[in-house]
């Protein structure tokens, strides 16, 4: 019997629908082993990122903290910005800027520092970006109630309804921070310093994001451009959800959404283009 | 004998045999230095060295540029916020400069500090498998950001060209700064990387503590900010030292306070003699720990 190459041999006997039914189940089970995957790596990573320190996932809590002292000491005692309730402001701010900026600072070294596993045939490279992203989201989470009880009980501001918006904008700033670090981490497979160069983009962007400031400062011409910024939008969104309890401003979260769907896109495409190089090069 | 080398087997193990024997006893106690040991591995340290240089700048897509950029936006936005924005006066000379020149010493320590903080865990395969002096690990590390100090430092040249500043004798005072900032990279690096193997927790601590050092050394502003009372106290961070040398060098003005510059120098040499003690009563628990 001649050895049938297409794929869509024996269709006449089990008929179309069949056949798509199978392609889902398989599609089911692929799709339920690579959250399996997932989960046992962002765990993994979860575990070993504190192991060996004395303070283990105490850190977690600390640096955020530490990083939150700087920043208080600096803008409230030596260039005062008047802003109320400042520690609370800039810690609603600082916790997703921490989460974006970690996540893209380790974004580079993401494909090169895990050689083994993507040598392995059947391993997809991407997995690695949603693990990384996961991982530090989950830090973020451990942090969230120190933030809420902060602004609750030392702060006396409510929690509102928004508040439950707060998924919306975490799952737009995964997809912001999965595509654009896979980006980062496809390109730095190739050209070994876009680490070096995207941790003093991130730098750049800090002072671009109104992480320490509040947008007010910003005058009326430049705000659509300044908006433009998806991080600069997300983080006014958690900051409106969380800190001042109202509704975001839509329309920039919208374009924000946009934005991220796009770097995802891109990311992806490029990841994608390039995938077959990658196990080569590293 | 000779009966007894007619196998390769046999005349291999006759071979070994007679193989010069080194025995290499683990230090006890305040071990000595062995600088001299030191001197004889100086080409493993070359090679350690220039293996950095070329990780680093292979397969780059800036290269060496990479050394201009880290200093030249850190210099951007301080110029930003503390030069426009908080208004801090940096004298006679023009602040994008006065940052600069603080800048080049700066970012050195700090990538110095970081690599040598780091290099133990980094290099841990080598450690567990041969044995060299230890000492060689942080030292490359220190040395290898000197090539990225050098690229600064012409920039700073042309920098000084650039906004006319007259180079006064104070500049052949240069080299001995440079030599400070290298002493206090290594001397802060070799107590960290000891650290740093049995206590990860100081790679959490690094990122985090080169930015508060940073506002505690006068890079951003300038260190006659600070109380003359309290400049001896402030002089107990040795970079306050380097860069105000480093300033006064390269600028001519403000000749570093006295008693602040003695205080920095003081506490270099003794964190520096400390660390390679450290370093060497640490040394035999390397290759078990990390």
């Amino acid at each position: 019997m001649a050895i049938k190459a297409d794929g869509l041999a024996g269709v006449g006997k089990t008929g179309y629908l069949s056949l798509i039914f199978r392609g889902f189940r398989y599609y089911r089970g692929f799709l339920s082993h690579q959250l399996d995957l997932l989960w046992h790596l962002v765990k993994r990573d979860f575990t070993l990122r504190y192991k060996g320190s004395v303070l283990g996932i105490l850190w977690s809590l600390l640096l955020p903290l530490a990083q939150l002292l700087v920043l208080v000491f600096l803008f409230q005692r030596v260039i005062p910005l008047g802003i109320d309730a400042y520690p609370a402001f800039v810690f609603t701010a600082l916790l997703p800027w921490t989460w974006f900026s970690s996540c893209l600072n380790s974004a580079g070294s993401l494909f090169l520092s895990n050689r083994d596993l993507i040598k392995k045939p059947g391993f997809p490279p991407c997995i690695l970006v949603g693990v990384n992203t996961l991982s530090n989201l989950l830090l973020f989470l451990v942090v969230l109630p120190v933030l809420v009880i902060m602004i609750v009980a030392f702060y006396g501001k409510p929690l509102t309804p928004y508040f439950l918006l707060l998924p919306l904008l975490l799952v737009v700033n995964v997809v912001l921070i999965w595509g654009v670090s896979l980006f980062v981490a496809t390109l730095n497979v190739f050209y070994r310093d876009i680490q070096y160069i995207v941790s003093v983009f991130v730098m750049l962007l800090f002072y671009l994001t109104p992480v320490f400031y509040s947008t007010s400062a910003i005058t009326e011409g430049y705000r659509f451009l300044y908006n433009l910024n998806p991080v600069a939008v997300l983080i006014q969104s958690y900051r409106a959800v969380i800190f001042f309890g109202r509704a975001p401003e839509w329309g920039f979260l919208f374009i924000a959404s946009v934005l991220s769907l796009l770097s995802c896109v891109v990311g992806y495409v490029f990841y994608r283009k390039k995938l077959h190089e990658i196990v080569d090069y590293i | 004998m000779v009966s007894k080398l007619n196998t390769p087997g046999q005349r291999y193990m006759y071979r070994i045999r007679n193989l010069p024997l080194t025995l290499i006893h683990p230090p006890k106690g305040l071990a000595p230095l062995e600088l001299g040991k030191l001197w004889r591995y100086r080409d493993l340290l070359y090679l350690f060295v220039w293996r950095d240089i070329k990780v680093r700048y292979k397969q780059t897509f800036v290269g060496t540029a990479w050394a201009l950029l880290q200093p030249l936006i850190a210099c951007l936005v301080l110029t930003l916020f503390f030069g426009k924005l908080a208004r801090i006066s940096s004298g006679e000379v023009p602040y994008p400069i006065f940052a600069y020149t603080a800048l080049v010493p700066w970012t050195y320590f700090v990538n110095a500090l970081t690599h040598s903080s780091n290099s133990l865990i980094f290099n841990s395969t080598i450690i567990t498998r041969v044995y060299f002096p230890r000492l060689i690990i942080p030292i490359s590390a220190v040395a290898t950001g000197l090539l990225d100090f050098a690229i600064a430092l012409l920039i700073l040249f042309g920098l000084m060209v650039f906004y006319g500043i007259i180079p006064t004798p104070a500049l052949l005072t240069l080299p001995f700064f440079m030599l400070m900032s290298l002493a206090t990279a290594l001397g802060f690096g070799l107590w960290l990387a000891v650290l740093n193997v049995e206590y990860r927790d100081i790679k959490f601590i690094l990122p985090f503590l080169t930015q508060i050092w940073l506002f505690a050394t006068p890079v951003a502003y300038p260190s006659n900010l600070v109380p003359e009372k309290w400049r001896i106290i402030y002089g107990l961070n040795p970079m306050a030292g380097v860069v105000d040398g480093f300033r006064w060098a390269i600028l001519g003005t403000n000749p570093p306070h006295i008693p602040l510059l003695i205080a920095s120098i003081t506490v270099v040499t003794i964190l520096l003699i400390g660390g390679l003690f450290f370093f060497r009563y640490k040394e035999d628990t390397f290759a078990d720990v990390v």
